[in-house]
């Protein structure tokens, strides 16, 4: 049964225990203080997804992975949440607001593409705040939570695993972090 | 190596114990005959391996060894015994209740009751 808090609107004890004591703000600090408190030692059975390419299928573990494709091979099952096509203040609202409550409703894998195209200023921190927010998303509702990016240069995120496409020498291979295993992805023409 | 056998051996074994390879078991017994740490005899069709003086001596120095650096490690690190079972994680261990020092001053950062569509 879940149940919810109704501040300005309706929102999951998850979904308020989900958020940091400063997002919450004074007006809500006692609500946030019992949903934290409810949820303490309440924890779902994980979803676990996959990460498959052609015939190749590994698992995807809940909490924030990482996914290095520019070749679009990567597919990601069950069928994830996409996460909406949105940049700057609407992105991390829709993270911090929209996200917990479709998985209240239905608890799948979460999908972010283009996670480094989100911000159009002060793109180092937006991308920190946005590792962050999902980051907390995939612990509290364990779920995979995978996010599609270009480059991994941020110290910041801790990703659960990496999945990389490498192509070396005409062979294509899906190189797995952090365990460094090469698998080989055959291509069907 | 020769510890882990005579340690096998202990007050005495058939030649199987040491070894299921045959070949192998023969390589250690003669091994260790050679040092002077075990007699071999045969009793009733089996062949037994019995340590000697001296095997026992080596063993009981050992022992003394390994006390002693059981004894400096303790005091190393006194509170180095078996972990203790640990309460369940809870919520707190995975999403700290205040934000971590890198998002602090983010100006990313939105706070719940400002929220505005």
């Amino acid at each position: 049964m879940q149940r919810y808090i109704l501040v300005k609107e309706k929102l999951s004890m998850r979904h308020l225990a989900m958020l940091y004591k400063e997002e919450v703000g004074e007006e809500l600090l006692e609500e946030w203080m019992r949903a934290r408190e409810a949820v303490r030692y309440s924890f779902l059975s994980p979803v676990v997804g996959e990460v498959v390419v052609n015939d190749l299928r590994l698992s995807l573990p809940y909490g924030l992975s990482c996914i290095v494709d520019s070749y679009g091979y990567i597919s990601v099952l069950p069928e994830p949440i996409m996460v909406k096509d949105c940049i700057d203040h609407d992105f991390i609202r829709y993270l911090l607001y929209d996200l917990p409550k479709m998985l209240d409703e239905d608890r799948r894998p979460v999908l972010v593409e283009g996670f480094d195209e989100r911000f159009t200023k002060n793109a180092v921190q937006g991308l920190i705040y946005a590792g962050d927010i999902l980051k907390r998303v995939g612990i509290m509702y364990r779920v995979p939570v995978a996010v599609k990016y270009c480059i991994n240069t941020l110290g910041y995120l801790k990703w659960v695993n990496t999945y990389i496409i490498v192509k070396r020498e005409g062979r294509t291979y899906l190189q797995q972090l952090p365990e460094n295993i090469y698998f080989e992805v055959r291509d069907y023409e | 190596m020769i510890i882990k056998y005579l340690i096998r051996i202990g007050d005495g074994c058939v030649l199987s114990s040491i070894s299921s390879n045959n070949h192998y078991a023969w390589h250690i017994v003669n091994t260790l005959s050679n040092l002077g740490l075990v007699t071999v005899r045969r009793v009733s069709g089996r062949i037994l391996i019995l340590p000697t003086t001296k095997a026992r001596k080596v063993l009981e120095l050992y022992d003394n060894i390994v006390s002693v650096i059981e004894g400096e490690i303790g005091a190393l690190h006194p509170n180095h015994t078996h972990p203790e079972l640990k309460a369940e994680d809870t919520i707190e261990s995975s999403i700290p209740a205040e934000m971590p020092s890198f998002i602090k001053g983010n100006p990313w950062v939105t706070v719940l009751k400002s929220r505005r569509r």
